[in-house]
């Protein structure tokens, strides 16, 4: 045997099957990649630095923050709500004996718990979930951001609502009804990060918390192994792109935060849901956006 | 020294190929499926996927008229009569050149069949297509024909033929073809060539008199528009049929899972409170009712150019071929415009024993339902919602197996369900019943019997159902 021609045509036979074959990952790589992101091999087209913040611009984006560096894989999640104890969030309100418990015509396990002293101040908790509590406005002036949040820290810490895991401050907003008042917003963090779909919002006025609504998620387990997500710069794009953005009307970024999405309506209509990993973007005007960080897709 | 050093590097590059290779050939295997790529194909137990357009277009109504003047409806359209003479229809009619309808005079054109002497066939197609593409669907049935991709578009649309022997019948005769737009907008009459297709089709006609069903002219109750031509089936007090008892298909969740989403890894699951199951990737969501079937929704598409109804109907039946697939005997029973957005809504209905056998009726929007009469569309096994660029936006399937036969029902005439229908209100304002047909309605629990109604479609091209049902015979 010519060990030097058998070797030169199994060079070339296996150079043209390499050819063949790299074609066929890039073929693949560009039909997943129009379905979900792929990590790009070598280079990004939204890498970091000065480039994707140049490229971010000319789609129309105009970052008021910095980007997170990096992007896990992360699995999705499976999420129920949990219903909270209303007897026991109504002794540590009310006092032992200081309320009554009034059942919600339609929903059986629903019920609304009434001050003794002050019928007006009311604690509904529902069977699906949702915990809201409403007491009359006082008179004064809206309180200090900080004031408000530390009224808020300590009507949660003496509600003793969530009972377990993690509420971190998501920000504050002006109170949407008459008067001056602000909302402190909570969100819920499971494993670092924010579970968007679990919240509390308590709202300040005149040194009084005046309302709270929460939700609460119990993370049940993984729906399945984890993916690669996509990094902000693109969920940005994809972003821009859907809301028809350019450099003459640009979308500006005031926030850009990697946790899990869930629509409020769920907890009213599930018994058990997966929730995807998202970039939540939040513009200078206060609108919010989510953008699923394994398709690009904006969550409605 | 230097030949050896070459040998080295020649070797060292031939390693080189072939670990590239492997790592190329790793990198394939780790790449999940896309899912936009091709889609795998999910077919249900009991149901076939690789139905053909014109499998499913077949006719709503196929009629014959004999020597003795009577007419006959042919029931069951998968019987070796029927399929005789439906092929001889189909090869004499396509020797008809159709350019443009003739405007309808006064009348409907098909308010003929009382007048007709000779042998002749009436034929009510379930959707108003151009002529052309009529004869593409059937030139697609024939063996060896290519699968049809698109429908010639143009020309006149049809959805009722009739065909007659201008005389007593005779061979040699060359018949004529009666071409007509159901909603009455136009007609035209061509001569047809003689010859042997001419003489098959007269044999076909007289071999399918046998398993036809008499017709007679129905007496509707004074109020209750009715057409001119009107016939119902003719069914005597006493009759009664053996009701299908149906089983329900339940579609494996996984399986159809993958063939609408490809990859199930970035698909999200929920369990809803009612016990529905969906699966979504925020473009596409499947659910799973706890009544049985699917229901596939698809984000809008954005606006394309409207590419018609033909495009809309191959579009659906190619969907239902990748999708669930289609029950025994299965159908087009009647098209609907849709009303926001265009596009259209086909149903389809699978068959037992010739009669389609279509899903329990969805509620009355608003109102209680009267008690006998039911004006809401009917709920047929499979509905599909098209979009004008020929889209898929929605398919609802349900389906239930046909296990066997229960008791025998006894059967309320046909003029004493249209008293009926006249106590509970009437017919909608301005229509006019154009047909009716027995059919059987799914009972909606697993094990039931079916029930039989009188499907009767008005001359708008709506559908309504009627309960058929009498006392439990023997």
């Amino acid at each position: 045997m010519d060990w030097a021609k058998a070797r030169l045509w199994l060079i070339l036979l296996f150079a043209a099957l390499d050819v063949y074959l790299l074609v066929q990952v890039r073929a693949e790589q560009a039909a997943w990649r129009s379905w979900a992101w792929v990590p790009p091999g070598v280079a990004n087209s939204a890498s970091s630095g000065q480039a994707a913040v140049r490229q971010l611009a000319e789609a129309g984006v105009l970052l008021e923050t910095d980007l997170p560096a990096s992007a896990p894989s992360l699995p999705l999640w499976t999420v129920r709500a949990q219903p909270a104890d209303g007897t026991t969030l109504a002794r540590r309100l009310f006092g032992a004996d200081g309320w009554t418990a009034e059942p919600w015509p339609g929903s059986p396990g629903s019920y609304t718990y009434v001050d003794r002293k002050a019928p007006q101040v009311r604690l509904s908790v529902l069977r699906e979930g949702p915990v809201d509590y409403q007491e009359p406005a006082g008179s004064g002036g809206a309180p200090a951001p900080e004031a408000a949040r530390q009224l808020a820290d300590a009507f949660l810490r003496r509600l003793g609502w969530p009972p377990g895991g993690e509420l971190a401050y998501d920000g504050l907003d002006p109170a949407p009804r008459e008067g001056s008042g602000l909302v402190v917003h909570y969100v819920e963090m499971f494993q670092g990060r924010p579970l968007f779909g679990g919240y509390a919002a308590v709202e300040v006025r005149a040194g009084e918390v005046t309302h709270l609504e929460g939700v609460w998620l119990e993370v049940s387990g993984r729906g399945g192994s984890s993916r690669p997500v996509m990094p902000a710069e693109e969920a940005l794009l994809r972003l821009a792109a859907d809301r028809g953005a350019n450099p003459a009307q640009p979308l500006r970024v005031r926030e850009v935060r990697l946790g899990y999405y869930s629509p409020f309506y769920r907890v009213y209509e599930a018994n058990r849901w997966d929730v995807a990993p998202v970039w939540r973007v939040r513009l200078a005007d206060g609108s919010v956006f989510y953008v699923n960080a394994y398709t690009g897709l904006l969550e409605k | 020294m230097s030949r050896r050093l070459g040998g080295l590097a020649t070797d060292l590059l031939l390693v080189a190929l072939v670990a590239l290779a492997f790592w190329l050939n790793a990198q394939l295997w780790r790449l999940p499926a896309a899912g936009e790529g091709p889609r795998p194909l999910y077919t249900a137990p009991g149901a076939v996927s690789n139905l053909r357009p014109g499998e499913v277009l077949r006719p709503v109504r196929l009629l014959v008229r004999g020597p003795d003047g009577l007419w006959r409806r042919l029931p069951d359209p998968q019987s070796q009569a029927a399929v005789t003479l439906w092929r001889a229809t189909v090869q004499l009619a396509a020797g008809a050149r159709v350019t443009e309808l003739e405007h309808a005079p006064a009348g409907r054109p098909a308010a003929m069949l009382g007048q007709l002497q000779g042998p002749a066939v009436e034929i009510l197609l379930p959707a108003p297509l151009p002529w052309a593409s009529w004869l593409a669907v059937w030139r697609s049935e024939e063996a060896g024909a290519a699968p049809l991709a698109s429908l010639p578009g143009g020309g006149p649309a049809v959805d009722r033929l009739l065909l007659f022997a201008s005389g007593p019948g005779t061979e040699g005769e060359a018949p004529q073809l009666q071409l007509a737009a159901g909603d009455a907008s136009g007609w035209r009459r061509v001569g047809l060539p003689g010859g042997e297709a001419a003489v098959a089709w007269l044999a076909a006609l007289k071999a399918a008199q046998g398993e036809a069903m008499a017709l007679e002219p129905v007496a509707a109750p004074a109020g209750l528009a009715v057409e001119a031509d009107f016939l119902g089936t003719a069914a005597p007090a006493a009759a009664s049929v053996a009701a299908p008892r149906l089983a329900e298909v339940r579609p494996d969740q996984e399986g159809l899972g993958h063939a609408v989403f490809g990859d199930m890894a970035l698909v999200r699951r929920v369990e809803l409170v009612d016990g529905e199951v969906l699966f979504t990737d925020g473009r596409a969501t499947l659910r799973f009712p706890p009544e049985g079937g699917f229901v596939l929704e698809r984000q809008a598409s954005p606006g394309g150019p409207d590419r018609g109804l033909g495009r809309a109907l191959l579009a659906a039946v190619d969907e239902v071929n990748h999708l669930g697939g289609w029950p025994a005997g299965s159908r087009l029973l009647a098209v609907e415009p849709l009303p926001r957005g265009g596009g259209w809504q086909l149903d389809f209905a699978a068959g037992f024993r010739g009669l389609p056998l279509v899903a329990p009726a969805e509620k009355a929007p608003s109102g209680p339902p009267p008690a006998e009469f039911q004006p809401v569309p009917p709920a047929a096994a499979i509905d599909v919602q098209v979009s004008p660029a020929g889209v898929v936006q929605r398919i609802a399937w349900h389906l239930e197996q046909v296990e066997g036969r229960s008791a025998a029902v006894r059967l309320a005439p046909l003029p004493a369900a249209l008293a009926a229908a006249k106590a509970a209100g009437g017919l909608p304002a301005g229509a006019a019943l154009a047909d009716a047909t027995l059919a059987w309605e799914a009972a909606g629990a697993a094990g039931a019997s079916a029930r039989p109604l009188w499907l009767l479609t008005l001359s708008d091209g709506r559908l309504l159902r009627l309960p058929a049902a009498g006392a439990e015979g023997g």
